[in-house]
């Protein structure tokens, strides 16, 4: 748990640092997009395995009709 | 190596065999809907005539745009802002769409053969292989497309031909045992995962060429690309859904989630060609690939479109990881797999229908405008 914990940290703390400087010259750069993406997969990843118990796209549809 | 979404020109053949293999990768789909599998092929024929409005709004918008790619007719058409939220849209719609399709695989192949495999592997080979494919543009992806489509169609035919001996006319009795809304019903669920779902291909084959170049010609292969792509690829879908129906029947049909492959399994010719079944599985991946890469090039085009990126290529690999993992929470189990076919069709109808018409209204009116200047 600790070492999910440490990656998402130091993916979490990529995209704040990618995007910053992106917002604040305003120059685009492909490397940071490549880096953005890839942090947030991977954090989104360890959401989505953890014990949160994030509804699916599907279940929410469900509830929603029934 | 750049590809550039405006020079990646595709042959009129090349369109036709992606459009095909497109619509087929829909088959194992429809078995998802909860009711009406015995008229799955009335349902499909009703699907493609539910689907004729968007095929000729994105036509015309092609015709008035000759060679020009989907985000590049919406900024043209509506302007830079608005042309950028409809880029982000139909981003968002071609993620979705994509994730699908990485999701099915991976259900195909955790139901079929590895069921103790993590999703999170088979959702990334495949993401790679995708990455892969389209790595050296549209135009080579559609050269592979060519040369895959008359071996699938040649299969899907063998195929019919070896089960001759497993059809029961009595599975097929009566026609139109359900009702009409029924079978509309599942006609439009079938039209938002197949037919419907040309205004995305769309984002991909619009860049149909012409020998010499010609705008006019161009015109017209993209008029052929269409009719012709939908009139084959409705006749083998319908031709796989009577099969099924006829090989398995109505009652089985209910209790499966891929029923072309159990279909495929029970041929056994003189105890000498049997367990052809990997053969569908070859059929059912190559499409999902088409799918698949159709949806991601669509994704990643709409991406470096709205953020101005030089190089799109390079986000193909970020962006098929991202929907990998999003793919993740479409559904979580298999048992699943009907709601989520229940929600794209809700999702879908906002895409095929009222979006392009929006797009087309505001083509029509400033052609206008320029040809009063």
């Amino acid at each position: 748990m600790d070492e999910k914990l440490i990656v998402v940290s130091i993916c979490l703390a990529m995209v704040f640092f990618e995007l910053a400087p992106m917002f604040r010259s305003g120059e685009k750069r492909l490397t940071s997009f490549y880096t953005v993406l890839l942090s947030l997969s991977v954090v989104l990843f360890f959401l989505f395995d953890s014990d949160l118990k994030i509804p699916s796209l599907s279940e929410i549809f469900g509830k929603l009709i029934h | 190596m750049n590809f550039d979404v405006q020079n990646e020109k595709i042959t009129p053949l090349s369109a036709v065999g992606i459009y095909i293999l497109f619509m087929l990768s829909s088959v194992q789909v429809f078995n998802l809907f909860e009711s009406g599998r015995s008229d799955l092929w009335v349902s499909v024929i009703a699907s493609v005539l539910l689907s004729v409005p968007t095929l000729l709004i994105c036509l015309r918008l092609c015709l008035l745009y000759p060679g020009e790619d989907l985000f590049s007719v919406f900024y043209k058409s509506c302007g830079n802002a608005v042309g950028a939220v409809f880029t982000a849209l139909y981003s968002v719609y071609a993620v979705f769409v994509t994730a699908m399709a990485f999701r099915f695989i991976s259900e195909f192949v955790r139901t079929v053969s590895f069921p103790e495999t993590p999703q999170i592997i088979i959702l990334s080979v495949f993401g790679y292989l995708c990455c892969r494919a389209l790595k050296y543009g549209r135009s080579v992806f559609s050269k592979f497309c060519l040369c895959l489509f008359p071996l699938i169609i040649f299969v899907i035919v063998i195929i019919a031909l070896f089960s001759f001996d497993l059809y029961d006319v009595s599975n097929f009795r009566p026609v139109l045992l359900h009702d009409i809304p029924q079978i509309l019903n599942v006609g439009w669920g079938i039209n938002s995962y197949s037919f419907g779902e040309t205004v995305l291909l769309f984002g991909f084959i619009s860049s149909v060429s012409s020998k010499n170049g010609s705008k006019g010609i161009a015109k017209k292969n993209m008029i052929r690309t269409v009719v012709w792509g939908t009139v084959i690829s409705s006749v083998l879908i319908m031709g796989i859904m009577i099969s099924n129906v006829l090989i398995l029947g109505e009652e089985t049909m209910k209790r499966l989630y891929f029923p072309y492959y159990i279909a495929v399994s029970l041929i056994d010719i003189d105890d000498f060609i049997t367990h052809i079944e990997v053969i569908a599985v070859i059929i059912f991946i190559f499409t999902l690939l088409v799918r698949a890469g159709v949806g991601l090039s669509v994704a990643t085009a709409g991406v470096s479109k709205i953020f101005k990126l030089p190089k799109a290529e390079k986000l193909l690999f970020p962006i098929a990881f991202f929907i990998a993992v999003i793919s993740l929470r479409l559904y979580l189990n298999a048992h699943q797999m009907s709601l989520i076919t229940e929600f794209n069709k809700y999702i879908s109808l906002v895409f095929q229908l009222p979006v392009p018409l929006t797009m087309l209204i505001c083509a029509e009116v400033k052609k206008r405008k320029l040809k009063k200047k």
